[in-house]
């Protein structure tokens, strides 16, 4: 799709290479059923299998432990990553695309002195933004940092904080200013996971998951040297962190919704028969969705293509990357509610949750409800097509009623 | 040869400057009921910009510019409901011509296309509609030199303003193509009225109409394969007509939206006017990158192999018809009692979305394409769709 990618083969080779040497043939097997623990642990091993090669943070700089990675290069290697059925790094995802980057952006030296090595070796951060009243509505928080001499007292709560339980640090968003205009009053801080007053609880997810939490705070004390950014300037800088090497791991994800979901799905429908016996392969309203889904799945692929073909030659991503979210989740949990629905009863039936392994478990009823967190997560696609409309279309913004109970 | 960008854009902004200006909706809508459907002066203009002949091979005429870089005119084309023979002619005739086995006489028709001489149609449909072998509505007996047609072919893209068809036929062998002079004797051309008035299609009548071998483009055995190009040739010319008009009408509803008022505020500020104009965008820009992958596909000079070439022609055909048709169907209600009458202009761009849809195979048998190519293949997953330059891993 992309023809700056196509010279690096060498890269590519490489990949390849590893992921047939580290990436163990039965880690699915290992994972299904696994408890905390367990995927814990091979989370970690995983997470030291990347940073031995590399490819734990390819595209920092080098003075940081990175490779310098340029956005071609970084195509290949999440390509090729996905073909190699790689495993999610789900504990490193904070630290590297949404801590790493407010800190290089926004921190002191001292402060990237302080955090950056950590990041590279492997800690594991968590992200306190969202709260039980400021979800799509996030400038709305409420959690509240006040200045005591040369710390700051935090009180409030913060919800969907993933990894809260095993995380050393957190990115926490707080009002410093209650007296300003929304977005203005809010500052970034750093918050260590084992400060008194942090109280943890993890949340079940629809499928069955706690990797996301509740995070309670009562008089915590965060040294005001934590704070990333200026003072009130919290906004701004978090904004920032949402950097294009983001859009490139969507590449991945492209590739696997194409390997291991469109490609599972039409490897497993070969096994499944129809009511009378004959094989569902051939019955006409199967393979014409089939058909449908192929060409849809295509698409993702050109369009991210395009997306990164612009992101290489012009820089940056406009509103696309919101097209390209609502369009990846929805096809994502669309192929999966088909293959639910085409595979029938034995769809329903319990299977032990394969870890580490993202949204294409092969378990298409578990797939199709956990898709709700990229079609809900990361701004619900109600507030991406508000986007779309405000951002692409110009259209004007809703008539602001006057604010409801809090 | 391929063009950089600036030159793309290049081709796009002198079309999208031209049919603004020659063919804006008052002159397409006296175009309407005019029995030809478009403007020969507008056409002339056309060819002389290069329009038909820029994407065929030198060896017919053309200029031999990959059509992965020129499709912008055909989008603008259905961008501006622009009518007459030209698309057919230059973009389905010309390259099914390009790929013909028959090279003497493809090369020779071609000459005259591309030199603005002689406008070439494709008949393929039968009395249904269908774009198959077993669909055809055409006849051919081969009797020692001589061929003989019989039967009728029906949805002729442009039949009355052609001069020459490529006719696809059944024989007792497989399917053949020829080529034939629509002035000579025993056959008919005759319009058909379509609810669609901004294009022309008609019926092609073969009575006793005879000619030689030397008018097969394709001999039988040949002739199944250059019927699915031409298939895939239709289909993506489909996809860009439809296109233009997907994006032309999202940017009239968006402009509608911001500017009508009702309950004291513009109805674009409404979250239903916003989401569905959202989803629009979302339309448009995936049907953009299946339509230039389908123009890449189908490029007469470079052409996919056949089966990346109808995967990629297939899904544009399919995705983006149905894309844009759904887009047309839902700006119309967003227009409100305006959009119902027949003085705005959206029920021309709806009608032609949904004659696109239907014309070259409808999406439903388009998406069954699809699925008889992956599926029965073994190593489907790591098909490509189109044959352009791809990353490297896909080939190993």
């Amino acid at each position: 799709v992309i023809d700056e990618v196509a010279a690096f083969d060498g890269l590519r080779d490489e990949v390849r290479a590893w992921c047939a040497r580290t990436i163990p043939t039965d880690w699915r097997e290992q994972q299904a059923g696994a408890n905390h623990g367990e995927f814990l642990s091979f989370q970690r091993w995983w997470r030291d299998q990347l940073i031995e090669a590399g490819y734990f943070v390819p595209h920092w700089p080098k003075k940081w432990g990175g490779r310098e990675m340029s956005l071609p290069e970084q195509v290949v290697l999440y390509e090729e990553m996905a073909r190699g059925d790689a495993p999610r790094n789900a504990i490193s995802q904070v630290a590297v695309y949404n801590a790493a980057p407010a800190v290089m952006h926004a921190g002191t030296a001292q402060q990237q002195e302080r955090y950056l090595p950590a990041i590279v070796g492997g800690e594991i951060w968590c992200q306190g933004f969202s709260e039980p009243n400021a979800g799509s509505d996030l400038a709305s928080l409420q959690t509240r940092a006040i200045r005591d001499g040369d710390h700051y007292i935090v009180n409030g709560q913060k919800i969907w904080t993933s990894m809260a339980r095993d995380a050393t640090r957190c990115i926490l968003l707080a009002r410093t200013n209650p007296d300003v205009s929304r977005h203005r009053g809010i500052s970034l801080f750093v918050m260590d996971m084992d400060t008194a007053g942090i109280e943890v609880r993890p949340i079940q997810n629809a499928v069955g998951e706690s990797e996301f939490c509740e995070t309670f705070m009562t008089d915590v004390v965060i040294p005001a040297d934590n704070l990333i950014g200026a003072e009130n300037d919290g906004w701004a800088v978090s904004q920032q962190s949402l950097g294009s090497e983001r859009a490139v791991v969507l590449i991945g994800l492209a590739e696997l919704l194409r390997r291991n979901g469109r490609g599972f799905l039409l490897e497993s429908v070969r096994q499944w028969t129809m009511p009378d016996g004959s094989p569902a392969i051939d019955d006409p309203a199967v393979r014409e969705q089939l058909g449908g889904l192929y060409g849809e799945v295509e698409i993702l692929r050109l369009l991210l293509g395009r997306m990164v073909t612009n992101l290489i030659r012009h820089g940056g991503t406009g509103p696309e990357s919101s097209v390209v979210k609502i369009y990846y989740s929805e096809l994502l949990q669309r192929l999966m509610r088909i293959g639910t629905e085409m595979q029938g009863l034995p769809a329903q039936l319990h299977r032990p949750t394969v870890a580490s392994s993202g949204w294409e478990s092969r378990d298409f009823l578990h797939d199709f409800i956990n898709a709700y967190a990229w079609t809900i997560g990361g701004g619900t696609n109600e507030i991406m097509r508000n986007i779309v409309a405000e951002k692409v279309l110009g259209l004007p913004k809703e008539v602001q009623v006057p604010a409801g109970p809090r | 040869m391929r063009l950089t960008d600036p030159e793309r854009d290049e081709i796009a902004g002198t079309a999208r400057r031209l049919l603004t200006e020659r063919s804006s909706s008052a002159q397409v809508r006296s175009l309407l009921e005019d029995p030809m459907g478009f403007d020969p002066r507008l056409l002339a203009e056309m060819v002389d910009l290069g329009w038909g002949a820029s994407h065929l091979p030198e060896s017919m005429g053309g200029y031999g510019v990959s059509l992965g870089d020129t499709y912008p005119v055909f989008v603008e084309m259905g961008r501006a409901l622009v009518g007459g023979p030209l698309s057919t002619s230059a973009l389905v005739a010309g390259g099914v011509l390009a790929a013909a086995p028959n090279r003497s006489l493809a090369e020779a028709i071609g000459s005259e296309l591309v030199a603005g001489t002689s406008s070439v149609t494709v008949a393929i449909a039968g009395t249904h509609g269908h774009y198959t072998p077993a669909g055809l509505g055409v006849e051919a007996m081969i009797v020692g030199t001589t061929v003989r047609l019989s039967g009728t072919a029906h949805f002729v893209p442009d039949a009355s303003a052609a001069q020459r068809a490529i006719v696809f036929a059944r024989t007792g062998d497989g399917v053949v193509a020829v080529a034939v002079d629509l002035s000579g004797p025993g056959v008919t051309v005759a319009d058909t009225e379509f609810v669609d008035r901004t294009r022309r299609a008609g019926t092609l009548s073969f009575a006793g109409y005879e000619t030689g071998l030397d008018d097969l483009l394709a001999a039988p055995g040949e002739g199944a394969t250059l019927l699915d190009a031409g298939v895939d040739l239709g289909a993506t010319a489909m996809a860009m007509d439809s296109f233009g008009v997907g994006e032309v009408v999202l940017e009239r509803t968006t402009e509608y939206v911001k500017q009508r008022f009702q309950f004291g505020r513009p109805i674009g500020s409404f979250q239903v006017m916003k989401h569905r104009l959202a989803d629009a965008v979302l339309l448009v820009e995936t049907s953009r990158v299946a339509v230039i992958d389908a123009a890449e596909a189908v490029s007469p000079l470079d052409p996919a192999p056949a089966m990346s070439r109808s995967l990629a022609a297939s899904t544009a055909k399919s995705y983006v018809g149905d894309a844009m048709a759904r887009l047309c169907q839902d700006a119309l209600q967003s227009h409100g009692g305006i959009g119902f009458t027949w003085e705005h202009d959206m029920h021309l761009y709806l009608k032609r979305v949904l004659a696109n849809q239907a014309f070259y195979g409808t999406s439903r048998w388009h998406r069954r394409r699809v699925a008889d190519l992956v599926l029965d293949t073994a190593t489907a997953a790591d098909v490509s769709p189109s044959g352009r330059p791809r990353l490297p891993a896909d080939g190993r």
